[in-house]
């Protein structure tokens, strides 16, 4: 089954497993990702990431299709929140892994609700079958120090992302500066847009 | 208003900066290390609020910026400060083989670089406390220009959170007094002074 999966998906990297993971590349690609929306560096990230998600997925899933669902729940997730990742807090690898327990978490999660007994205990946590599956997923971090540093990461990064390339306020950080509730910020960013709206007419659609 | 075009490298970025603006970036990308080497040498570059979710390149102004300062960041990428100068009108764009942008641009005045007459107090006491408040923007704004509304009005525009398209309507010339209007209806009448 093997052998036919990593044939199926892509030619590219069935020896990956043995080969040096280039980490710094990783990250390159995923700030090109984050910083200028680089569509060749994604393309190298997928074929990095792609037969590796869908190998482990398909271990968690009873069929082909929806281990591929996962491979591109995750890779669209990595499109959309590469602005997240920060390489100072770990490895690309195991941030992409992290966004892929997620989606694997959200799909089985659905799953549950249709289906209850389809589950047990021995599926996650992910962190450790992945490390024990494939020596690629080795990483800096001990599992335990994993779990806590991805817990801590997004609001983390996102001060970080938005201080380096937005240098925009947060609707809470407004909050807390003009001393209002985030409920009362939230109704007063909706009216003035719709004031806006209003004052600017159909011309700015 | 008349300027002769020019040709500037581009630099994609989902980031909204009005004249007068700074903001800092991370260059580690091959193409736009040289584009700061460019950059440096010349006349700046220009920071193209590109439409991420767009193929069609909509937005046809950018933010002219010259760097201001540089520094290496603890992990080793360079880090720039920019301040925009001038806002311009994209006529084209092309790419170099590098994968760079360069567009030919020109040169359009904007209400952020002019002085409007009437003070907004309450808008510039406020930016004042968000600016002495926030290590980065007192780092990035030694010089302020709290007493004139323009600049009060543009750096309000560009902390706010609110979607970049928004703000993007007030880059048009005569925009001053709904963009005033704009961050007042958010910001203002909050103290209770």
């Amino acid at each position: 089954m093997q052998t036919n999966l990593l044939s199926k998906v892509t030619n590219a990297k069935s020896s990956s497993m043995s080969d040096k993971i280039d980490h710094p590349q990783l990250c390159q690609w995923l700030n090109a990702v984050a910083t200028s929306r680089d569509k060749k560096a994604f393309t190298q990230l997928f074929h990095f990431f792609a037969p590796k998600i869908q190998r482990i997925a398909r271990n968690k899933f009873p069929n082909e299709a929806q281990a591929s669902e996962v491979v591109q729940e995750t890779m669209s997730n990595v499109w959309r929140k590469a602005h997240l990742f920060n390489q100072n807090k770990g490895a690309a690898t195991t941030w992409v892994y992290t966004v892929m327990r997620n989606v694997t978490f959200d799909m089985l999660r659905k799953i549950k609700g249709n289906k209850e007994d389809n589950l047990s205990d021995d599926i996650w946590p992910i962190a450790e079958s992945m490390t024990s599956e494939d020596e690629s997923f080795d990483d800096h971090l001990e599992n335990k120090q994993l779990l806590t540093v991805i817990e801590k990461l997004p609001e983390v990064q996102q001060q970080v992302v938005k201080g380096f390339y937005f240098m925009e306020m947060s609707q809470e950080q407004l909050a807390v500066h003009l001393n209002l509730p985030l409920g009362t910020i939230k109704s007063r960013l909706r009216l003035a847009l719709a004031k806006l709206k209003m004052q600017l007419g159909e011309e700015h659609d | 208003m008349n300027y002769a075009p020019l040709t500037l490298p581009i630099f994609p970025l989902p980031v909204f900066l009005l004249v007068g603006g700074i903001t800092r970036l991370r260059i580690f990308e091959p193409r736009y290390l040289k584009m700061i080497k460019i950059a440096t040498q010349g006349e700046g570059f220009v920071i193209w609020l590109n439409p991420q979710t767009s193929e069609k390149p909509l937005i046809k102004w950018g933010s002219w910026v010259e760097v201001v300062n540089f520094d290496q960041g603890k992990d080793g990428v360079l880090e720039i400060d920019v301040k925009c100068k001038a806002l311009v009108k994209i006529q084209s764009i092309e790419k170099d083989l590098d994968d760079l942008h360069f567009g030919t641009v020109c040169e359009t005045f904007h209400w952020s670089q002019g002085i409007d007459g009437n003070s907004i107090v309450e808008l510039s006491d406020s930016l004042e406390e968000v600016f002495v408040n926030n290590n980065m923007f007192n780092e990035l704004y030694p010089d302020r220009y709290s007493q004139n509304p323009n600049w009060v009005v543009a750096r309000w525009l560009e902390i706010l959170p609110v979607n970049l398209a928004v703000k993007s309507a007030f880059v048009d010339v005569h925009s001053y007094d709904e963009a005033k209007h704009f961050v007042q209806s958010i910001i203002g009448q909050n103290k209770n002074r």
